[in-house]
């Protein structure tokens, strides 16, 4: 199967996930072509965490499919939705990276030796290469002054832009934005979002979820509005941001303005 | 033995040194021990878990005396006969290994979940994820309860000598019923158990200072 620019990297069908008794995610489908930016918006508790998980397999999901560069994600493709296997799940993994609102750095080792890991350790890369592309994926994120500090030692603002690199390093085919910037000190918002804004122009699949406005308006190419565990709304941030076409999406986007 | 405290020295040390061996390997094997099995019991291994579990009870809830006197004077009626040194090193590795299991699976538990997540988004399987993350986050959170029950080890290597295997107790025992200075013989080797331990003490915190990662406070 050859892939060309209008494959969807991602594809969410009719995805369905509970805790215990609890729906949290109703029948989400989703397509992110290659190269998209997909800015996920909505309130707390309206699924969009949960949904960036279930494409890492990071939670199971009780029905519904989802494939990453063609491949089955958690569970046999057909009928009988057998779960992969640790194995497999690791490798579709390596293909998706993912950035956490706390970071998640490994505070025992240093900045490179974290953004090394991945490459080291899954794809046994040759340590020089991993630590030669490890130092240029620093410098790109303004961090190469700290490959030898400890992420305790870093700021919140710095510790995410590690995070970045750290994913960045598995040459994943989309990355996953779990509200990177939440944790953050309003000053330091601005050096995370510049990078997510350089990896955008650069061509790299992303899906985001945040609760940053104005990124959502400059970068998305695409706007996906949650609520209650469906997708309420979708399109354009030119239209939808400006013309919310639904009034759960319109009180959103006024109540999130006036902050 | 002689006159005085300076001629029993040797021997009491003699004593100190068998002590130390049966420790050494006594501490090692339920360390890697309670290492493997509380790593199993952490990650909810099934059957196996269970079966952790019950050796875990039955060594913490029974006296190591008994235990001792279970592989010495038991074992031989059916079959097995264990040699005082064997009895006393693999006395001091089930009773402490069932202790370690415990204090290993505590210290992957206390691993903060996030980090794992971040390391299976990496793509890395679970026992990847276990070795470069749980493991070396989760051994410098132990430190502190593991020295604990490798001290309590040594101490109770004093009760080998119910076996007559010459340990230190065992001498110090034997010069007092030769000699009858009760006080000093016992006070020395008080005082070994007591320098020893604080060796090991002393080595325990400069090995949590080596491992400490700059920017956090916790001894990692």
């Amino acid at each position: 199967m050859t892939s060309t620019a209008s494959d969807p990297i991602v594809s969410v069908r009719k995805l369905h996930k509970s805790f215990d008794k609890l729906e949290v995610l109703k029948g989400i489908d989703l397509d992110v072509r290659r190269g998209e930016v997909v800015v996920v918006l909505g309130p707390s508790g309206s699924g969009k965490s949960t949904m960036l998980r279930c494409i890492n397999f990071l939670e199971t999901f009780q029905s519904g499919t989802i494939t990453v560069d063609g491949r089955p994600v958690g569970y046999e493709a057909g009928d009988h939705r057998r779960p992969l296997g640790e194995a497999r799940n690791a490798k579709v993994r390596e293909h998706v990276g993912m950035v956490f609102q706390s970071y998640n750095l490994f505070p025992h080792r240093t900045v490179i030796e974290n953004v090394m890991m991945g490459p080291v350790k899954v794809k046994k890369v040759a340590r020089a290469l991993a630590r030669e592309k490890g130092m240029a994926l620093l410098a790109k994120v303004g961090m190469d002054h700290k490959a030898d500090a400890y992420p305790g030692q870093l700021s919140g603002g710095q510790q995410q832009r590690v995070a970045i690199a750290r994913s960045l390093a598995m040459e994943p085919s989309v990355m996953l934005f779990d509200e990177v910037t939440s944790a953050l000190d309003p000053e330091l918002v601005g050096e995370v979002l510049k990078v997510m804004r350089g990896l955008a122009q650069e061509g790299m699949t992303m899906i985001v979820v945040t609760h940053e406005m104005g990124f959502a308006r400059q970068v998305a190419d695409r706007v996906v509005f949650m609520d209650g565990g469906v997708i309420v709304e979708e399109g354009a941030p030119g239209d939808i941001m400006a013309a919310p076409k639904t009034e759960r999406f319109g009180n959103f986007l006024s109540r999130n303005l006036d902050q | 033995m002689g006159e005085t405290l300076l001629d029993d020295l040797p021997a009491l040390l003699n004593g100190l040194g068998n002590s130390l061996l049966v420790s050494a390997i006594g501490i090692t094997v339920s360390v890697v021990l309670g290492i493997a099995l509380g790593a199993a019991r952490n990650a909810g291994v099934p059957v196996l878990s269970q079966a952790i579990a019950v050796y875990v009870n039955v060594f913490r809830c029974t006296p190591l005396l008994v235990q001792i006197f279970m592989l010495y004077f038991a074992l031989p009626e059916i079959g097995i006969r264990l040699s005082p040194f064997q009895t006393s090193w693999i006395a001091l590795a089930l009773w402490g290994a069932a202790y370690h299991t415990e204090i290993f699976r505590a210290g992957f538990k206390a691993v903060p979940p996030a980090e794992i997540l971040a390391a299976r988004a990496l793509g890395m399987p679970a026992r990847r994820t276990f070795l470069d993350v749980t493991l070396p986050l989760g051994l410098r959170a132990t430190i502190p309860a593991a020295t604990t029950m490798a001290i309590g080890q040594f101490r109770s290597s004093s009760f080998m000598v119910v076996v007559g295997y010459q340990e230190l107790t065992y001498v110090a025992n034997g010069l007092v019923s030769q000699t009858f200075r009760v006080f000093e013989i016992f006070g020395m080797a008080a005082l070994m158990y007591f320098l020893t331990c604080t060796l090991i003490g002393a080595a325990s915190r400069g090995f949590e200072t080596w491992l400490r990662v700059p920017g956090t406070r916790t001894a990692r």
